[in-house]
């Protein structure tokens, strides 16, 4: 991970407001150009910090992408150009490939962008955001996300352990593994619940449930946060404005149509702007870095 | 002087058995006070006595008192901030997963300010010298560092007094002299009053001001440690085995000398004694290779560094060979390549034999509700090896409940009992009193001599030093010196026993404690064990299981007003859908099922995490919860090689029948949500959120409501229904809506009868897993509400 990223130094509230703006434009329209741009911004910035994790979710997005794009043809029937026709006698057209062309750049863009989420957003973040609201719940979040690698590790130590007198889950009959996947299990559990008891007196000896908890965090909203957020807002609603006057609409049933003009074009830059938004944080601090 | 704490004629009875007697002690204020005695002795009772939140449950007599104040007037506040303890593991004491987080985590509990909290974690941390982990998670922590982080994380509250309860004894000796170097400092230079209970004392007994004995729950004497040494020498006790070896020479051998605590003042005591240089030469063994172990090259991973390079090892037949080293030089990586669990990528390794391999966490292994079970599940003919290992009276014991040395030896047999030639031992003595040191030396040359071949790695010394007939010696991947016992340590400045650096001068052969007594004519106190056949009476295995499960355990746990709760939630949340589905529909054009169903599956579950929210849940209520839902997230990692059998829906049914409805919803969505950020989220997390919280919803609802019995079958049937009627049902749906645009009829129809067979295949696995888990799992849960009382708390 990179974490020198200067997207990744804002503070959480900004980065979940783009992250959550960005998605949402994504898939709430379906213009071949918007989702054109928002996948070249989601493929450089994936690359740029997700890096070999993103490879590994392309390769899946791109096989489900291809899937929706074969699938529409075959159940959306609309549209006016008809290339040939199936053994039922419906049609194939144009328009419903061209739709599900878009429908699997899409679902890219979206797995993209929730690539670089999960590199941007990390678990302490998210337990920033929603501390405040859901105190509890928060804190189960941030205790599963301490326990998780703990337990894995046990797990794997675990199935070694029982390899080792001769109960393997890699080798004999798929019954005889189940069974040692079972015994895996069960021996996790009932580790786990015995060591959650000295966890619970860890916390209970550190004033758990005492008063009421604060929340600390290292995050500070700067300037520099307040400006972005306003920037990442102002643009947002630029955008909505622009398609709830129809600007950036396009139509694909019966016949491909769309808008194009100066405000189209501005529409266009705008939400450009937007999805580039963590490069250009990026580029500028770079450039900021050089010039010093 | 002002009494830090005192205890006046103080007892403490235990359900079952007598823990504390006629304790009457003080601790001045900014005293260092070790508190010793071998495990069992009553050292952590006596401890958790000051802090009144996790005392164990228990009959209370006398008093304690605090700074002049009766520990039970003590406010919870007062108590959390100003008495701090380090429990024994290091592990299982962290709750958050950011060690800053984790700092805090006291801070925030007892409800300081963001700046006030900033200042202080920040003041702990320049202190410790941890300034550079403060960002990390603390998973990438070692142990040795974890529990460092938990003496930080308890010292931003300031408090007065600090408890340790063996906190050294799952590290390392380099971590463990920087644990206990840190306690130090806190006690000198911030005058806080420390307790600390351990059962080695070797690198602490000088560095104490006051030292108080322990044995079978009373206080046996308590002053200065070279008062101490003289009160245990005239009273022969057996007792001195975990002291510093100086003082165990001294004691061996008559002399009016003042007792030598430090290595240094060891060999200045030794230069005034008579000393009669003996030589004691190493016995032949047979030189017959069991283990030949060439060229050997070994790595984690394609990208990994070597662990092992070029390492070449001889085990010969029947010897007992120990292999040291330090952390990460890859000792256990070594026992890997031999039992075959590591294969290297280059050099030959050649066993002509069986192997069996006991590892560090003996815990692994046992999957039986008795001791008994759990030997009978190897082997039908255990009473060798229970009299061997002296196991006679713990055989109706839980493996869970026996103490640490008798499930170390209970791990011992088992592998014992798989019959085979070569046992391969990790760290057998991490953790153990000196009691149990001595013991294991006499198991295991008793095991030599009838034909056995081990092979020990360990951190210890001085066990080495009495087991082995060989060792060896593992630096950076591979063995730098191997040879004969006595020569090995004679030949070593810095690895050698502490007996050893006392005597080196005078007498170079001498490496045990007992050979340095009896080069200075000293009479070595013999503890013949000759193993005899205990008698003992086998447990009738089915007395122990019981046939329908309690269903009441969960009553406590999560009643029916957390149903009640929920409704108003569910209300408004469902008017939120229908408002969401209507209004979309109108507002949005084209793009409106992806939407507007993945804000519906949003709003529907809002009224799980609220009714989770406003559950009375303790500390103990919530790590369960998140422990259940690691688990559930982790059953999706684990078992990777059986696609689509996977146990995650069993266990998240497991835990709704356990913990109640919400918290059975809470398991499986968290569980996928929390998974997921390993796996990576997508627009598909809220639809498998739904579906596996769902399952857990609706298996707490249906076996929480009483009219269904917990029976095995009923379990796995109802169990195997929900994962296709729920899981089946989102999922598909999710897959309608989130890859299609246009959605007919046909589509739908299609998509479902495609899932068909993947949800048979899912509700077969489920049915299976329920099968063979549900009923011990659901065990555990009850055994544990027993053993530690409500888990609610």
């Amino acid at each position: 991970m990179n974490k020198v990223d200067a997207f990744y130094k804002l503070n959480p509230i900004v980065s979940f407001v783009y992250f959550v703006s960005v998605l949402i434009l994504t898939m709430l329209w379906f213009n071949p150009i918007l989702l054109l741009i928002s996948l070249v911004c989601a493929v450089s910035y994936g690359l740029l910090t997700a890096g070999k994790r993103l490879r590994q979710s392309l390769k899946y997005a791109v096989i489900l992408a291809v899937f929706t794009a074969v699938l529409n043809p075959l159940f959306n029937h609309n549209g006016q150009t008809v290339i040939a026709y199936f053994s039922n006698g419906n049609p194939l057209t144009l328009e419903s490939i061209l739709f599900g062309m878009c429908e699997g750049v899409m679902l890219i863009c979206v797995i993209c962008w929730f690539s670089c989420f999960n590199v941007i957003i990390t678990s302490d973040k998210i337990a920033y955001l929603f501390g405040r609201a859901v105190p509890k719940i928060s804190m189960l979040f941030t205790m599963s996300m301490r326990f998780f690698p703990k337990l894995l590790n046990e797990g794997k130590s675990i199935i070694n352990a029982q390899t080792a007198i001769g109960k393997s889950v890699y080798q004999g009959s798929i019954a005889d593994r189940v069974k040692n996947m079972a015994s895996v299990l069960n021996v996790l559990v009932n580790r786990t619940l015995e060591e959650s008891v000295d966890t619970a007196d860890s916390m209970y000896a550190r004033g758990y449930a005492t008063v009421k908890r604060t929340a600390f965090s290292v995050f500070e909203f700067t300037y520099r946060d307040t400006v972005c957020l306003v920037v990442i807002l102002m643009l947002l609603t630029a955008v909505l404005v622009s398609k709830a006057f129809g600007i950036i609409d396009f139509v694909y049933f019966p016949c491909v149509y769309t808008n194009i003009g100066i405000f189209s074009y501005l529409a266009y830059t705008m939400y450009a702007i937007l999805c580039a938004i963590p490069i250009i944080i990026d580029f500028t601090e770079a450039i900021i870095w050089k010039r010093r | 002087m002002e009494k830090a704490i005192e205890f006046s004629n103080f007892s403490f009875e235990y359900p079952d058995k007598f823990s504390l007697r006629d304790i009457d002690m003080t601790v001045a204020r900014g005293e260092l006070l070790l508190l010793y005695g071998k495990s069992g002795s009553g050292k952590s009772t006596l401890l958790r006595q000051l802090k009144h939140t996790i005392r164990p449950n228990g009959k209370v007599s006398g008093e304690v008192l605090v700074f002049g104040e009766d520990i039970n007037t003590l406010s919870r506040y007062d108590e959390a901030s100003k008495i701090a303890i380090v429990m024994q593991n290091a592990k299982s004491q962290i709750v958050t997963d950011k060690v800053y987080h984790e700092l805090a985590f006291g801070l925030e509990s007892l409800g300081y300010s963001q700046g006030e909290i900033r200042r202080r974690v920040s003041e702990v941390a320049q202190f410790f010298g941890i300034e550079e982990w403060f960002y990390k998670n603390t998973n990438e922590l070692s142990g040795g560092e974890l529990q460092i982080l938990n003496l930080a994380s308890l010292m931003c509250t300031n408090p007065d007094i600090l408890l340790l309860d063996e906190p050294t004894s799952q590290l390392d000796p380099l971590m463990a002299d920087r644990l206990i170097d840190l306690v130090c400092r806190i006690n000198k230079e911030l005058g806080i009053t420390v307790v600390l209970a351990e059962h080695r004392l070797s690198r602490l007994a000088h560095r104490c001001d006051r030292i108080c004995l322990m044995d079978e729950g009373r206080v046996e004497f308590i002053g200065k440690i070279k008062e101490c040494a003289k009160y245990l020498r005239d009273n022969m006790s057996s007792m001195f085995l975990g002291f510093p070896q100086a003082m165990q020479i001294w004691a061996g051998v008559e002399n009016e000398y003042e007792c030598p605590v430090t290595v240094g003042e060891g060999r200045a005591w030794l230069d005034k004694m008579n000393v009669s240089d003996i030589k004691i030469s190493d016995t032949d063994i047979n030189t017959e290779p069991q283990i030949q172990l060439k060229n050997i090259y070994f790595k984690y991973d394609k990208n990994a560094r070597d662990v092992l390079k070029n390492l070449s090892l001889d085990v010969y037949r029947g010897e007992i060979l120990s292999v040291m080293g330090g952390n990460g030089a890859g000792k256990s990586t070594l026992l890997g390549v031999i039992s075959g669990i590591n294969k290297q990528y280059r050099g030959k390794c050649v066993v002509e034999s069986t192997v069996s391999y006991l590892m560090q966490d003996v815990k692994n292994l046992f999957t039986k509700k008795t001791v008994y079970d759990e030997l009978r599940e190897i082997s039908c003919d255990i009473d060798y090896v229970v009299s061997l290992l002296g196991l006679g009276d713990i055989l109706r014991a839980h493996p869970y409940d026996i103490s640490g040395g008798q499930m170390q030896k209970l791990a011992l047999a088992k592998v014992l009992l798989l019959n085979r030639d070569i046992l391969l031992l990790d760290e057998p003595t991490k953790g153990f009193d000196a009691e149990f040191k001595r013991e294991l030396v006499h198991i295991l040359k008793t095991l030599s001599n009838n034909g056995k071949t081990i092979v020990i790695v360990s951190h210890d010394t001085e066990f080495c030093a009495e087991v082995s007939q060989r060792c060896a010696m593992l630096f950076d991947g591979a063995i730098v010196s191997v040879s004969k016992t006595h020569s090995f340590f004679r030949n070593n400045t810095f690895y050698t026993t502490d007996a050893n650096r006392i005597a080196r001068d005078k007498i170079p052969d001498a490496i045990t404690v007992d050979e340095v007594i009896k080069a200075l004519g000293g009479k070595v106190n013999q503890k013949d064990t000759e193993f005899k056949i205990a008698n003992y009476t086998p447990p009738k295995s089915k007395s122990v299981a019981g046939g329908i499960l309690k269903t009441d355990m969960s009553v406590e746990f999560d009643n029916k007003k957390d149903v009640k709760r929920l409704i108003p939630y569910f209300i408004i949340s469902m008017i939120l859908c229908v408002i969401t589905v209507f209004v979309g529909n109108r507002v949005l054009g084209d793009r409106k099922y992806y939407i507007i169903s993945m804000l519906v599956i949003l709003e529907s579950m809002i009224p799980y995490f609220a009714g989770f929210e406003k559950k009375r849940l303790g500390a103990r209520g919530i790590t369960v919860t998140s422990s259940m839902t690691v688990i559930a997230g982790l059953s999706r990692v684990l078992f990777y090689f059986i696609p689509q059998v996977k146990p995650m829906a069993a266990v998240v049914i497991v835990s709704g029948i356990a913990l109640g409805p919400t918290s059975g919803f809470i398991v499986g969505a968290m569980g996928v949500f929390v998974s997921n950020f390993f796996f990576g989220q997508g627009p598909w997390t809220p639809w498998q959120m739904l579906a596996m919280g769902g399952i857990g919803l609706c298996s707490g609802l249906i076996f929480n409501s009483g009219l269904i019995k917990c029976r095995k079958h009923t379990i796995s049937i109802i169990g195997a229904v929900l994962v296709f009627l729920i899981y089946g049902a989102v999922m598909n749906l999710s897959t309608v809506l989130m890859y299609n645009e246009v959605i007919t009829k046909e589509l739908i129809m299609s998509v479902y009868a495609l899932g068909i067979p993947f949800d048979l295949i899912h509700a077969v696995g489920t049915f299976i897993f329920l099968w063979l888990i549900s009923k011990p799992i659901l065990e555990e849960f009850s055994r544990i509400q027993t053993k530690y009382g409500r888990l609610k708390l």
